[in-house]
């Protein structure tokens, strides 16, 4: 298993909820829908549910589209038995996910989730060769944490949320006693070398699973791809995990990570 | 009326149809037209049918986008921005719905999906009311869902089907009236909901 840096900040108890691993690629020839038959097909011992989704749209195409030639793929998703990790393949997307669902999952960390990645896209790619279909040319890739931060865990008002995050201020009551009805709030970092962008978001929400009251902070990294070599990719999801690990120990308090038990 | 600049699939206008809005389609079209809330509106309570996610957030700020239009996170959570109290205090009753059990009705009625529930969420947030009392929140037969109000004499019951359609009941129990119809448009529901304060 890939080792984790040992200068990087560690928690025994992350409000991590999902990590998301994923790579945009071009095939020549395209994929074709009777692949992703044959596809489920080869992986389905392990990943034996399915369901369909819209496609996701492309991140950087201009704000129009034209419509011709068959229909595009659906996105699908392939889940393994605990839906747990899942697999969503769709004409331009490989992307694989840990999540939560019953809330009492263990973080397996990075390395293992990465290192499930890796089999995942090998096995993928040996599948296209078989099939006679052209290697995917890799050109963007993804790496995103999504943290639930429950109610009643580390805060209980919105006006709380000055206590967890050092950018908010330690007074949310706008200076006159106002009562604070939410936070919701967007930051967007460099990643380290121009390999692309960090995404930060905080959203109030309410989770379907328990109908809890969270905040949602997700950390998304994207970045382009230019040589498309394995070795390249891998290189930046490490980086990118390094950047997002260490801006969110930097945008939470001590008192935040006092609460998800900060180890290192 | 509002603009969209960045949206990757917008709706087309409503086409006027007994059946309310399920007949409008979701089609690609240039996204600097400017979009009217009902188009939005149509295009986000089409795309639960069939249970699927509407792509991209309407007048949404950039990571809310990020955030939830073309995220690549699979779990279920509802954004509580922007939500009116009332509507926020009654989203936990609404998600419990989805658990109910395939049959719960002994007529063979499948819980509400999730997808339902966002495009009533929708469609309550942009009603913009934000002084209502919370309703009562009730699974109807199909996959529907029902909200129900009772404001002194006047009660209004809201039911969002399964198949896109938004029907509604009004009693005055002062007047001795009752009216039933389709809901069409925002503005139908905004002076709906009016009444029912007004």
């Amino acid at each position: 298993m890939t080792a984790r840096p040992s200068d990087l900040p560690d928690f025994e108890a992350p409000p991590v909820a999902e990590v998301v691993l994923g790579v945009k690629f071009t095939i020549p020839g395209g994929l074709k829908v009777y692949h992703i038959g044959i596809y489920w097909d080869r992986i389905k011992s392990k990943f034996p549910k399915f369901q369909e989704q819209p496609p996701l749209p492309a991140q950087d195409e201009p704000a129009f589209s034209f419509v011709s030639g068959p229909p595009p793929l659906p996105r699908c998703w392939f889940l393994d038995d605990t839906e747990t990790r899942l697999i969503q393949l769709q004409a331009d997307r490989f992307i694989h996910n840990w999540r939560k669902v019953t809330g009492k999952e263990e973080y397996p960390r990075y390395e293992a989730i990465r290192d499930e990645f890796v089999d995942r896209w090998d096995e993928f790619c040996g599948f296209l060769g078989d099939q006679g279909v052209s290697k995917p040319i890799l050109n963007a890739c993804e790496l995103a944490y999504v943290n639930h931060i429950s109610k009643e865990s580390c805060w209980t008002e919105p006006k709380d949320l000055g206590r967890l995050f050092s950018f908010l201020a330690t007074d949310m009551s706008g200076g006159a006693g106002h009562t604070l009805e939410s936070v919701q709030c967007g930051l967007r970092f460099k990643l380290p070398g121009g390999n692309g962008h960090l995404n930060v978001s905080m959203t109030p929400a309410i989770r379907k699973q328990d109908q809890q009251e969270i905040l949602r902070f997700d950390l998304s990294a994207r970045g382009a791809m230019e040589s498309g070599e394995e070795a390249q990719l891998l290189k930046w999801f490490d980086g990118a995990r390094e950047t997002i690990v260490r801006v969110f120990t930097g945008l939470t308090t001590e008192e935040a990570h006092a609460c998800w038990k900060r180890k290192t | 009326m509002m603009m969209v600049p960045n949206m990757s699939i917008t709706a087309s206008q409503p086409k006027p149809s007994p059946r309310g809005l399920a007949d409008a389609d979701v089609q690609f079209r240039h996204m600097e037209e400017p979009i009217t809330d009902d188009a939005i509106l149509s295009a986000k309570f089409l795309a639960t049918k069939g249970n699927q996610a509407f792509q991209g957030s309407p007048g949404h700020l950039p990571w809310q986008r990020w955030a939830e239009g073309d995220s690549t996170s699979t779990m279920d959570v509802i954004p509580t921005t922007d939500l009116p109290t009332w509507l926020r205090a009654c989203l936990p009753r609404l998600l419990r719905l989805c658990g109910l059990k395939p049959n719960w009705d002994s007529y063979g009625s499948p819980p509400p999906s999730l997808a339902l529930v966002k495009g009533v969420i929708s469609w309550l947030r942009l009603a913009e009311k934000e002084t209502l009392p919370e309703p009562e929140v009730v699974p109807a037969s199909a996959g529907g869902i029902q909200l129900e109000w009772y404001l002194g004499k006047r009660e209004l019951e809201i039911e969002f089907t399964a198949t896109g359609q938004i029907e509604y009941l009004r009693s005055d129990n002062e007047r001795r009236e009752e009216k039933e119809d389709v809901i069409k448009n925002l503005d139908d529901l905004r002076s709906l909901l009016g009444w029912l304060i007004g």
